[in-house]
């Protein structure tokens, strides 16, 4: 009795947390968005051009293939990478409004990644250790910059995309539970 | 709380007689009270200074809390002068009672007491004076701790957050507020602290002293969960409020919906579409949303229930709307979460009348009958409301009157159009036409309405020849109540009634309603006005027929009249009563029913009254003084008060009508009474009379005398020849009779007398002689012609006694007879010598008389002194009467009369006159 309630109550518990982590996923994506737009300006040419499109570096059936505690590892990691990657961005970025919005982006990604870590709590997995800041190597030039400054933008929003269709699969199996 | 040397206290306390010569701080360290703390504290201290304290208390606290029970320790250091028996304790120079402590050792005293009350107190530990040392370093040997008295701080209840959106994000500036809970003093103050975690991320806060707080953060943590917890400490310890934990859209109140417009659409007059405009992106916060709408005319909100709106919708169409109205409408908005988020404030207003539609129900159709310009006949007056859902603006009504009897005629088929003049309206109601109907027809009414968009059903009214009436409702009732009029009815006693209709009817206004066949107890809808008599009718409507109506005279409130009735008086005032009359009071000035009048009266001081029942307008006012001015009014009476009229003034008569004419006619009679008795009297008397005021004179002519001397045929004069032979003849004969008239006719039954009483007097001549002083009286008194007759009489008396003519002709008598009244001495007879001509006409006349004078001539004899002496008298009073005689005689001289007579002397007279003078 005591473990059936306990389980319903952890499994409400489980599906808000996933529900919420979905939302603000979606709504970085957004954000991000809006964000992308602006910096790509920053950023000039050739990046800010339609066909500029250089191939994701994921493959996706491989994704799929893992399991849940895996793939949520794998956000985990990503996104504390990623939010260093932002971070720094934002630190090196000259427009203030474009810098302000990028710090405020940070925040919203520095709560996902709380967001997942209790998820991962909730559903019972251990958390990923904490994976070295990434830093960029300051012999780099002014292109370099801004090829990996897209690049973190572009990769930062395959994964919000990817991981909104995480959580939404994650919730559909939960509620087939 | 501290503790402090005796110095420091020493102006506060005051409980010190002489300064203390050392004090120090000994200690700042925290409050445990653990005595074995003290002693390395102790230690330290005592090398630290010169002046030295002797005591020390412990422990060193913040504050204590009111309610619980404290314990201190004193200690005594450096000096083994004192023991722990020779130290007590003061609460606020009050001696804590040896009971409360506790020695520990020889050096140490506790006391345990009770802290009550909020305020501060200082706790002293002070020496007896047990020697000189203790005495003269008496601020050496005190030590205190102060009292900072205060209340734990309670757990704050009811945390709440709103994060308000400011342009088009959600503002980061969250606002807090909690119910603080539990007491605290002024020297143990609460504080909190408004604490926000954003989950697996940072940590805000704020402090504060009150009951709210705002928290700025970097951004809306939007989608991100939030701990909010309120944190409650003061020095004596601190407490937490319960962790709000919620994500951050929970605490989100956006702006109103932008926006919103009606849409009406023609073809669909019961519908209204709304349109809005979020009022934040959706990718920041999900939202639903409350409308409300009410037409222009109920002013009460119809809420659109929440289950019937989609999430994120921007559009609702309104439904089951009536056509042709004003309706407003409002939305709002909030996190579609269930349970997250607050309510938005409400839109502005957004406006619009629904298309017009159909008339959809039938015009209230009524009528107002009155009397007909001659017996057999009604005027009947059809009026007409809109109908209740006109559904748009009545252009025009549309009437066809069906007369029952003449069926086969079309002329009264037709419709007639009657177009509205809102202008015209009378109280919502339009007058659609009059007819005059015979008692005897009935006839069908049947009315449309119409509007832009079509005509309504038609409303029917059914009028039943006048005879064929059915009855009234009975036991009507009408009464106000709660600013309303009431009725209540019974049914007909006959056919039941499927409807009734209510009128009701003051000096300007007329209005109906209609009630069903249950309806008993009804209010009138109707804006009624106070102190206005309305005339409240109910007719009984047996199916389209109307019936006979019943009517009671209601007020809605009723208050004293405008005015008072104007009084005035009926005819003239009496001497005690006065007939009052009233005017009504004008029915619009009445304002209410008058329940009595009071008439008031006054003549100066008391003013009386007298209350007469409504239905009277005249009244009499009795017991009047009379000649008395009155002051008089009238004040009538409703149950809402009373109003006084004008003074109307009249003054009371002297005197009764017919009093005076009374008196004047009992006066009248009075005297009337006395005359006729007197007359009476007079008549019945007549002898005592006469013998009182004329004494008997024995008649000559039935004297025997008479019969003695026949030869002397004399009248007048006779006596003087007659008193020469002593015998007198008085003439009272016809001639006498006439020459009275002509002097006095009233004089004439005297005269008549006075002859006969000459007759007499010649009886007794002695004594008519010594009457001619009398005459002389006579004389003198103008007119007297009773004196003068009755001189004359005397004096003929006289004459005829002393007189000596004898012998004298007979035809000389008529003309002195004629003049004997002024002279019946002996003139008479020198007339008839002077005229014998003038004699001769009336010599068959006197004839008479000479066969009467000689009877009387034959009176007494005198002697001829006494004849000389009359004669002389009489010559005197002879000529004293011929000066007036001409003008006299004159003046009945011009009318020629068939009295033969008057000529005569008048002529006669000159020549006595002539004769008269030689003599």
């Amino acid at each position: 009795m005591v473990t059936a309630m306990d389980s319903s109550h952890s499994l409400a518990s489980e599906r808000s947390s996933i529900e919420s982590t979905y939302e603000l996923t979606k709504y970085l994506e957004y954000q991000l968005k809006e964000i992308k737009d602006v910096y790509l300006t920053y950023l000039g040419p050739p990046f800010n051009e339609k066909d500029f499109s250089p191939p994701a570096a994921t493959r996706l059936e491989l994704w799929h293939g893992l399991e849940n505690q895996a793939r949520l590892a794998q956000n985990q990691k990503a996104y504390s990478v990623l939010l260093a990657a932002v971070r720094e961005l934002a630190r090196s970025t000259l427009c203030p409004s474009l810098k302000t919005s990028l710090l405020h982006f940070c925040t919203g990604l520095d709560g996902l990644l709380g967001s997942i870590s209790a998820l991962m709590t909730t559903l019972g997995y251990t958390l990923p250790p904490s994976s070295a800041n990434m830093r960029m190597r300051p012999t780099m030039n002014d292109f370099a910059r801004k090829v990996e400054g897209f690049w973190i933008l572009r990769e930062l929003q395959s994964w919000l995309w990817r991981s909104a269709k995480d959580f939404n699969r994650l919730k559909k199996r939960l509620r087939a539970h | 709380m501290r503790t402090r040397s005796c110095t420091y206290l020493y102006e506060v306390t005051g409980c010190l007689s002489s300064p203390c010569r050392s004090a120090r701080p000994l200690m700042e360290s925290g409050g445990g009270a653990a005595m074995l703390l003290l002693v390395p504290l102790l230690v330290c201290a005592l090398p630290a200074g010169g002046n030295k304290n002797y005591l020390l208390t412990a422990p060193d606290i913040q504050a204590v809390e009111i309610g619980t029970d404290f314990t201190a320790s004193c200690m005594i250091i450096d000096t083994d002068e004192i023991t722990a028996d020779d130290l007590y304790w003061n609460v606020s120079q009050t001696t804590v009672p040896r009971e409360r402590y506790t020695k520990v050792n020889q050096t140490t005293l506790n006391v345990t007491i009770h802290i009550t009350g909020e305020k501060l107190e200082w706790l002293f530990c002070l020496c007896k004076k047990v020697s000189s040392n203790v005495i003269l370093n008496e601020g050496r040997f005190c030590h205190g701790i102060m009292l900072q008295k205060g209340y734990r701080p309670m757990r704050p209840e009811n945390v709440s957050c709103e994060a308000l959106q400011a342009g088009q994000q959600i503002s980061p500036t969250i606002t807090c507020s909690w119910a603080a809970a539990g007491r605290q003093t002024k020297e143990v103050p609460t504080k909190y602290t408004l604490m926000l975690k954003v989950v697996s991320s940072e940590t805000f806060n704020v402090s504060t002293e009150g009951t709210s707080a705002s928290l700025t953060l970097n951004i809306f943590p939007n989608f991100m969960e939030l701990e909010i917890w309120v944190v409650a400490h003061n020095k004596l310890g601190t407490i937490e409020s319960e962790r709000l934990r919620r994500e951050a859209g929970f605490f989100v109140k956006t702006d109103p919906p932008a926006n919103v417009i009606f849409i009406s659409e023609t073809s669909f007059p019961t519908t209204l579409l709304l349109n809005w405009s979020r009022p934040i992106k959706i990718q920041q916060i999900g939202l639903i949303y409350e409308i409300r709408f009410c037409s222009n005319y109920s002013h009460e909100w119809t809420y659109v229930p929440l289950s019937d709106m989609n999430k994120d919708i921007q559009s609702f169409r309104l439904q089951y709307l009536q056509p042709d109205t004003v309706y407003v409408c409002q939305v709002r908005c909030k996190n579609d979460k269930e349970g997250y988020g607050y309510w938005s404030e409400w839109s502005s207003n957004a406006t619009e009348r629904t298309p017009e539609d159909r008339p959809k129900s039938k015009p209230d159709l009524w009528k107002i009958t009155s009397d007909g310009d001659n017996a057999i006949e009604r005027r009947v007056q059809f009026i007409c409301k809109d109908p209740v859902f006109s559904n748009g603006r009545i252009t025009r009504f549309e009437m066809k009157v069906v007369d029952q009897k003449d069926r086969g005629k079309n002329g009264s088929w037709v419709w007639q159009s009657i177009p509205v003049n809102r202008s015209e309206a009378h109280g919502g109601a339009v007058i659609l036409r009059e007819i005059r109907l015979a008692d005897k027809k009935s006839v069908k009414v049947f009315v449309t309405a119409t509007n832009s968009v079509g005509k309504s059903d038609p409303a029917a009214l059914f009028i039943p020849e006048k005879a064929h009436e059915l009855g009234p409702v009975e036991d009507l009732k009408v009464w106000p109540r709660g600013g309303r009029l009431w009725l209540d009815w019974k049914p007909p006693g006959g056919a039941a009634a499927t409807e009734y209709v209510v009128q009701w009817v003051a000096a300007d206004q007329m209005d109906w309603q209609r009630e069903n066949r249950s309806s008993r107890l009804v209010a009138i809808k109707g804006d009624l006005k106070k102190f206005v008599c309305y005339t409240v009718s109910v007719y009984p409507i047996y199916s389209g027929w109307t019936g006979k109506s019943a009517s009671v005279q209601a007020f809605l409130e009723q208050s004293a009249p405008l005015e008072g009735p104007a009084v005035c008086l009926s005819g003239k005032p009496g001497r005690n009563e006065a007939e009052l009359m009233w005017t009504q009071i004008p029915l619009s000035r009445r304002q209410g029913f008058i329940t009595n009048y009071t008439i008031s009266y006054t003549s100066g001081s008391q003013v009386h009254t007298v209350v007469v029942p409504p239905n009277v307008s005249s009244y009499t006012l009795t017991s009047l003084l009379g000649n008395t001015k009155y002051d008089v009014w009238i004040s009538a009476a409703t149950v809402g008060g009373s109003s006084k009229g004008f003074n109307h003034s009249f003054t009371t008569l002297k005197y009764a009508p017919g009093e005076i004419e009374f008196i004047v006619v009992g006066v009248s009679l009075g005297f009337l009474f006395v005359f006729v008795m007197t007359m009476l009297l007079c008549f019945y008397k007549k002898d005592a009379i006469k013998r009182n005021f004329w004494p008997q004179i024995p008649n000559p002519g039935e004297s025997t005398i008479g019969t003695w001397s026949p030869e002397c045929p004399l009248k007048t004069e006779t006596p003087k020849e007659n008193c020469l032979s002593g015998i007198s003849v008085l003439d009272v004969d016809v001639c006498d009779g006439k020459s009275v008239f002509e002097e006095d006719k009233a004089g004439l039954p005297l005269k008549k007398d006075k002859y006969l009483s000459e007759e007499h007097s010649s009886g007794i001549g002695g004594s008519s002689c010594m009457s001619s002083p009398r005459q002389s009286v006579s004389d003198s008194d103008e007119g007297g012609d009773m004196a003068d007759t009755t001189a004359s009489t005397v004096q003929y008396s006289s004459v005829v006694a002393s007189n000596g003519y004898k012998g004298q002709t007979p035809s000389s008598q008529p003309q002195q007879q004629a003049v004997f009244s002024r002279s019946e001495s002996t003139q008479p007879l020198l007339d008839c010598e002077e005229n014998p001509d003038v004699s001769v006409p009336e010599g068959s006349r006197q004839s008479q008389r000479f066969l009467r004078h000689p009877r009387s001539s034959s009176h007494a004899n005198r002697d001829p002194a006494d004849i000389d002496r009359l004669l002389e008298t009489e010559r005197r009073e002879a000529l004293e009467h011929l000066d007036f005689c001409p003008l006299e005689e004159d003046a009945e001289q011009t009318p020629p009369t068939d009295e033969q007579s008057a000529p005569r002397p008048a002529s006669s007279y000159m020549p006595q006159l002539g004769g008269y003078r030689p003599q």
